[in-house]
């Protein structure tokens, strides 16, 4: 039995709660309060450019799955998107690690090098690629006329690569974040673990397999998590660079919930299939969560 | 300067029992030293005092004043902490003079009395430095005078001295002491370490799994431990335990321990307490009082028993022997002239068998 | 062998990091003529800043026209310091709201503390889009469309969390003794703050809020629906209407690079903390 505390004075609770206060009003105005409202919405069949506002229950969701071909559309290419982009993205980040934890001349400047597209926005990757996969000004269409493959420049952009090119995009932009992340954790590994591999003869191959990795794994594993949740609602880079085509080959669910929002004004529906995101990220976390923690990955 | 007393003190985090009904009288201008393993609580109960920790019951005061739930800045103590705790960002000066300027004393007061408490510590050519700038033992002397400078009236030391190496620890400690002397203001000291508790405490207080289980000074916790637990973790090397049981010898009237070929005589009110002849008891033995004597040279005066040598320490001046008697460890301390190897038979003889001191076998308390 | 294989490797982390950028600068360098020659060239054959001086507001002489044209007809100029002004207004508020709720999470354990940092995860995981829609309901009620507080308020919405995650990480680690010694000294809890942990923790506070900066100069979503075509339009939506409007590729591709000038500056300060700090992503923390 705890002895009551003299009413008047400052407990730690208390004055945590003063610093705490703030943020929770910031909370609760700009994250809670709005999901609820997203919520009402996504019950209604708002549509500004109809200017109809009525509660329809959970009519969008059934007609989002049962009715609407796009929903599974966008739900394939979603995934494919999401599964390209981390794996792509995770298998570069330790590549570039393992690279850039070697010591070489000019290291350090190699390194400010490789962090660079972390700092740029996502739009700005986008507005890069359009410069570098353009038909007429760009780099790669214009390559096939260097190499002799073509005479004119080709259309790079196409509905079959578009998918895989934004998961390069993707990846270009978060793999120094994946790259550093694994890098701090390589500095923590005992170097006296390298010298044991190294007394009892192994290889470098043999040190990375047995020393390296298997420090890595639990990291590694942490990152694939944040980049399959980033790329599961990724949407300013394929407002940036595809605007969901050609066609409607990147039409992911983010940028379709986006697109009948701000292009097509539904607001209730575009609540609707953003819902369906938040459950999926919240799968995703809760899945992780367990991963990770419960079974000690 | 002030007396502290602990009355059913308890502190419980989640599950864990850190400080178990702890009461305790700290008397003025004692330097009282809280030993124990790490994890025994110690340190919990220094922040207690403090103030930094609430107790989830229990009281404490400062002479009469119940401080149980003053704030720490309002206890007017000061604290040397293990690791120093010197403000990173701030010099040795500022650091030495914050608790002065949070209290808004005049610029010149404060300076003068930087300048006086540098000089007594020596480091009046570091008061421009950075902690990062200075050895442990710098920054250990720069903590020590923070907590000076504001003359508070209790100090709280919590192993202040663990993190500077071997050599510089004699000296410092041996400051410290001259220190607590000279102002005479009450210092409860926190370590794990039983040379300083013994060396520089007027009292020794033993604590083990959050519970306080023996308060004494230096020669009573050594020679008179309260139990089995006290015994085994203060003395270096630790006590012998022999589980042996009392026997009544009818002809001489008198009731001996008997274990082996070991036969101490006990007192009849010790064996009266444990309920007499069969019963079985444990003796404690310190190293100190085994003698280690070769086959050869044993004539055949006092307790003594034949053993044989285990493994031989030399610690310089000293050895520690194990030796074997059937199967059981024994520690003894000798002389390092007598040279000794494994395998070898010899005498053990128990040098002052009055020192031997007996431990109820089930509840491992002493028996007085 | 190694060797190679390193030299291949540094090679390649180089060519992947410098490459988009470069086709963008090699662009911005060139005169409009140039821009579309089949195939296109690798370097600029008559390099000028044409571009940069007309996107900045500036009159320019085109030799190849023999004409002075006009600056630029998109606010850029104007855009940048509209991002500037409201990405340190959100690192500002978000510093003043994040230290404190980040200290008293990371220090204290309160009985509703784990609510609120699973609150603060989720938060993070949440799709943009989702309270993209309701913020812009809100926005168009309370009248935040196309001012300067309302897409700063937008940007805390979405920093916040983030920022409050990291500190509240750093000071879970930072050293309880330091502020005991304060306490004990005779600082009050706020006193210790301000005196003692704040000057300490000031290297990751200032950290925090260079990332809060960033993200919000970075952020583009909000920054569209809120702000574009209005006057508070911030950079990266002006980039996005200016390739809608105009046909000068090398004209945009100027504005891209300027945009990239703050980017940059901040990721030289960050190579030297990222390894030691780890101002990486809370999502990353939260299962270390």
């Amino acid at each position: 039995m705890a002895q009551p505390f003299p009413k008047r004075k400052l407990t730690d609770e208390r004055f945590a709660i003063i610093l705490l206060l703030p943020l929770i009003i910031a909370l609760f105005a700009l994250n809670l309060y709005p999901m609820a409202y997203s919520f009402w919405l996504s019950l209604t069949n708002t549509d500004v450019s109809r200017g109809i506002s009525k509660f329809i229950g959970f009519i969008n969701y059934y007609n989002l799955v049962f009715k609407d071909p796009y929903f599974w559309h966008s739900l394939r290419v979603s995934l494919q998107f999401t599964l390209e982009a981390s794996l792509l993205a995770v298998a570069l980040s330790l590549t570039f690690a393992l690279i850039l934890n070697e010591s070489f001349k000019g290291r350090r400047i190699i390194r400010t090098i490789a962090i660079l597209p972390w700092a740029f926005s996502t739009y700005a990757v986008a507005s890069l690629a359009r410069y570098l996969f353009a038909r007429s000004y760009g780099l790669f269409s214009s390559l096939y006329v260097y190499l002799g493959l073509s005479d004119t420049p080709v259309e790079v952009v196409t509905s079959e690569s578009a998918i895989h090119i934004l998961a390069l995009l993707f990846a270009w932009n978060y793999v120094p974040l994946g790259a550093f992340f694994l890098l701090a954790q390589l500095q923590i590994i005992p170097l006296d673990l390298y010298n044991q591999a190294r007394i009892d003869g192994a290889s470098a191959i043999r040190r990375l397999k047995v020393v390296t990795l298997p420090f890595l794994r639990r990291p590694i594993a942490i990152i694939l998590l944040l980049f399959t949740v980033f790329s599961v609602v990724e949407t300013t880079l394929i407002i940036g660079f595809t605007g969901g085509g050609p066609g409607k080959a990147t039409q992911t669910l983010t940028y379709w919930a986006y697109a009948k929002t701000f292009m097509d004004y539904e607001y209730g529906y575009g609540a609707a299939i953003s819902w369906f995101l938040i459950l999926i990220a919240m799968a995703l976390g809760v899945l992780y969560y367990y991963v990770l923690n419960k079974l000690k990955l | 300067m002030v007396e502290v007393r602990l009355e059913h003190v308890t502190k419980i985090f989640g599950k864990t029992i850190a400080v178990n009904d702890l009461n305790l009288v700290v008397r003025d201008k004692e330097f009282f030293v809280l030993l124990g393993p790490s994890g025994c609580g110690k340190s919990t109960t220094l922040n207690i005092i403090a103030g930094l920790e609430k107790p989830t019951s229990g009281r404490v005061y400062f002479d009469d004043e119940d401080v149980t739930f003053l704030p720490p800045e309002e206890r007017n103590i000061a604290m040397v902490f293990q690791s120093y705790a010197l403000y990173p960002t701030m010099t040795a000066y500022d650091n030495i003079a914050f608790p002065l300027k949070i209290r808004r004393l005049l610029r010149d007061e404060i300076h003068k009395r930087v300048k006086e408490v540098a000089e007594m510590l020596h480091i009046e050519h570091l008061l421009d430095k950075k902690p990062h700038q200075m050895s442990g033992g710098e920054r250990q002397r720069v903590a020590l005078a923070r907590a000076i400078v504001r003359q508070p009236r209790l100090f709280l030391m919590d192993e202040p001295l663990s993190n500077i190496d071997a050599k510089l620890r004699i000296t410092a400690r041996t400051e410290l002491i001259r220190l607590q002397r000279k102002l005479g203001v009450t210092t409860i000291y926190v370590t794990h370490d039983q040379t300083e508790a013994f060396t520089m405490g007027h009292r020794i207080g033993v604590m083990f799994n959050g519970c306080l289980l023996q308060v004494g000074d230096p020669l009573e916790i050594f020679e008179r431990p309260h139990n089995t637990v006290v015994a085994g973790f203060v003395g270096i090397p630790p006590m012998n335990f022999i589980e042996g049981h009392i026997a009544y010898d009818e002809r001489l009237g008198k009731y001996y321990f008997k274990w082996n070929e070991i036969i101490l005589e006990v007192g009849g009110d010790i064996t009266e307490k444990i309920g007499g002849h069969g019963k079985t008891v444990i003796a404690g033995i310190r190293p100190q009082n085994l003698q280690v004597i070769k086959s050869e040279s044993y004539s055949k005066i006092g307790i003594a028993f034949k053993a044989k040598v285990y493994t031989v320490e030399r610690l310089g001046t000293e050895s520690v022997i194990t030796v074997d008697i059937d199967g059981e460890l024994l520690r003894a301390v000798t002389p390092s002239e007598l040279t000794l190897s494994p395998d070898e038979d010899v005498v053990v003889k128990i040098v002052n068998p009055q020192k031997v001191i007996f431990f109820n076998k089930n509840t491992g308390d002493l028996i007085t | 062998m190694k060797k190679a294989l390193l030299i291949i490797g540094i090679v390649f982390v180089v060519l992947w990091s410098i490459i988009p950028i470069y086709w963008a600068l090699n662009i911005s360098l060139m005169y409009h003529f140039e821009v579309y020659s089949v195939p296109a060239h690798l370097f600029p054959e008559h390099p000028t800043l044409y571009n940069y001086l007309r996107s900045l507001g500036f009159s320019v002489f085109n030799p190849f026209t023999n004409r002075v044209d006009p600056p630029v007809g998109y606010p850029i100029r104007e855009a940048l310091i509209n991002s500037f002004v409201v990405a340190s207004m959100v690192s500002l508020i978000t510093i003043a709201i994040a230290t404190p709720a980040g200290y008293a999470l990371g220090r204290y354990r309160t009985r509703h503390s784990g609510l609120l940092t699973a609150l603060l995860l989720g938060s993070r995981t949440l799709p943009p889009v989702s309270i993209l829609i309701p913020l812009y309901i809100i926005g168009l009620r309370y009248r935040l469309l196309g001012t300067t507080h309302g897409i700063t308020v937008m940007h805390l919405a979405l920093v916040l969390p983030l920022t409050t995650w990291i500190l509240m990480g750093f000071f879970s680690t930072f050293p309880s003794e330091i502020e005991k010694a304060a306490r004990v000294d005779g600082a009050t809890r706020l006193q210790a703050i301000v005196r003692v942990v704040i000057p300490t923790a000031l290297p990751a506070i200032v950290s925090a809020g260079l990332l809060s900066f960033l993200f919000s100069y970075n952020e583009y979503l909000f920054s569209w629906v809120f702000t574009s075509g209005t006057p508070a339009q911030t950079i990266q939506p002006t980039l996005a209407s200016m390739w809608f409007m105009i046909g000068e590729i090398n004209i945009m591709a100027a504005a891209t690079i300027l945009s990239l000038i703050v980017p940059v500056v901040i990721s030289l300060y960050f190579q030297k903390y990222i390894i030691q700090v780890r101002l990486v992503d809370p999502y990353a923390l939260a299962f270390e």
